[in-house]
């Protein structure tokens, strides 16, 4: 038994540990740990290997994959300051828990950096000023603070409101799901990154699995963007901040189920998924949005193929590799790629009119794919690209990048809604 | 046959908001985790079952353990339970 698990913790795990081995006996399925090989150790689940592995193994396994990324990049120095990003939901908890176990006084090469832990309080964006499940949320979450942070440990609460001020105009002012789910998520962002700036933090670190990082490669190629969610273990953002992302090798699954198998109380916050008045689930007006439609896709496409989601992680890589290299080897594609969109800090590079020079890698890429694909929805059989997006683009100016110009047309209050996407203090 | 059903990551709203339930299903005849599926449609699911179902199976993002021990290692539906065991149900439908 770990020896930092209470005694009521400890009597939890022995009695599940019984109840497995008990099962084992009776089940013809199970032959102990295809890891370790000690046959009395029951197999609770398969890792990517596709190895049936026990408990012990599987703790051991989240922990290599968590520390690998630190260790590959060596993006962290020893004694710098890192935020980490604690939403209280489930990959949330599984970075808690690792952040703290990998700096921990008796671990074998422990992490060196100082972690400033911060939660995005979104209640008062969202009307809820202390009996609505946003406050029940803030309140859970301080409480799992004051239970599982050594309180040598920094921990702040931050209210977005104060963080965006026009937010909450700028959320009720968009008109379609699409535009309302990617605003409330470039706005966690930015609030992290703001929080980053306020406590002198050089990195963000976020509980992005890499179910979730794959939705988002998916999301953003949907929208005609290469982005820094491309899935990568490490990505600058808006305003020069550095998001890494250290759970970008483990899935949704594997996360729940270390919360559930480490047996340390420490249980996500979860909000109601059958509530309508749920602001961080509603799509908005208009019902449907890409992101559900990718997040539902994806779903589905994962549990019949569990490779799917790295496989779209490493496309993801390569696209952004792909598209730093297009950018560099033509002059019009470099001059474009210079310059950052103000809105979310990407390239350029991506303008849908202009000549690329007939670089064949400079014309492949998410924004062209877009433009096909809606030229195709809408005469079937035509393979120029459209001109909708090109009339976009000049009508805005060529100021921001296009799926940036699409998400400000989609507000009716225009203006605030750049005063929260644009970094007036950014870094670039 | 007694059994204990558990419910976390958000699906313990779609039953009544109760994270534990034991229950005791008839000894009438056997049973799989299939059936236990459609017992719980039918007598603990309170709103949206289609958050926790699709079709005979659950949905895509609930993960499903018995004993601790995922169920694709003991074979899904076809599962055939036995007395005491412990099924959990844990959504991760839910961000971080």
């Amino acid at each position: 038994c770990d020896p930092d698990l209470t005694e009521e913790e400890t009597a939890v795990l022995t009695s599940r540990l019984s109840r497995q081995q008990q099962h084992q006996q009776q089940s013809s399925l199970l032959s102990g740990c295809e890891k370790c090989c000690q046959k009395d150790n029951c197999p609770v689940t398969r890792v990517r290997s596709a190895q049936a592995v026990c408990r012990q193994c599987f703790l051991a396994y989240c922990t290599h994959q968590f520390r690998a990324g630190f260790g590959k990049s060596q993006l962290i120095r020893a004694g710098e300051r890192v935020l980490v990003g604690f939403s209280g939901g489930n990959g949330a908890c599984a970075l808690l828990r690792l952040v703290k176990q990998g700096l921990a006084e008796s671990t074998h090469r422990k992490l060196r950096f100082t972690p400033v832990f911060v939660y995005i309080d979104f209640a008062t964006v969202f009307n809820d000023n202390g009996d609505g499940p946003l406050s029940g949320r803030r309140a859970a979450v301080l409480e799992q603070f004051d239970a599982h942070l050594p309180v040598e440990f920094e921990r702040h609460c931050l209210t977005a409101a104060e963080l965006l001020p026009g937010l909450s105009e700028a959320l009720a002012a968009m008109t379609d799901g699409t535009g309302y789910r990617e605003l409330l998520h470039r706005s966690v962002h930015r609030c992290l990154a703001l929080a980053s700036r306020q406590f002198n933090c050089s990195r963000v670190l976020t509980g992005e699995t890499a179910s979730r990082l794959a939705e988002l490669t998916l999301r953003s190629v949907a929208q005609g963007r290469l982005s820094a969610d491309s899935g990568a273990f490490s990505a600058i953002a808006a305003g020069g901040v550095c998001q890494v992302r250290p759970l970008r090798q483990l899935t949704s699954a594997e996360t729940a189920l270390l919360s559930w198998l480490a047996a340390d109380g420490l249980m996500p916050v979860c909000p109601r998924p059958a509530d309508p008045d749920s602001p961080l689930l509603n799509d908005g007006q208009g019902g449907g949005s890409i992101p559900g439609v990718i997040a539902s896709f994806l779903g589905g496409l994962q549990q019949s193929f569990p490779a799917t989601v790295y496989n779209i992680l490493r496309t993801g890589e390569k696209l952004q590799s792909d598209s730093v290299a297009a950018g560099s080897s033509s002059s019009d594609s470099a001059a474009a790629a210079a310059t950052p969109c103000p809105a979310c800090g990407l390239s350029m590079q991506q303008q849908p009119s202009g000549d690329d020079g007939g670089n064949v890698r400079s014309n492949c890429n998410a924004l062209r794919a877009l433009r096909l694909s809606e030229n195709l929805a809408r005469s079937g059989d035509s393979p120029e690209p459209s001109t909708a997006a090109a009339g976009l683009w000049a009508k805005e100016g060529g100021r921001y990048c296009y799926s940036c110009s699409v998400l400000l047309n989609g507000c009716s209050k225009r203006a605030v809604l750049e005063e929260c996407l644009i970094d007036a203090d950014g870094a670039d | 046959m007694k059994l204990t059903l558990e419910f976390g990551g958000g699906a313990e709203f779609l039953v009544g908001n109760v994270k534990k339930h034991a229950i005791d299903l008839p000894d009438t005849q056997q049973w799989t985790l299939g059936q236990l599926l459609e017992w719980i449609k039918a007598n603990k699911l309170q709103e949206r079952p289609e958050l926790f179902l699709q079709g005979s199976s659950v949905r895509p993002g609930i993960l499903v353990l018995v004993n601790d021990t995922d169920w694709e290692l003991l074979g899904e539906l076809s599962y055939q339970l036995k007395d005491n065991d412990d099924v959990v149900f844990i959504s991760t439908l839910h961000g971080g």
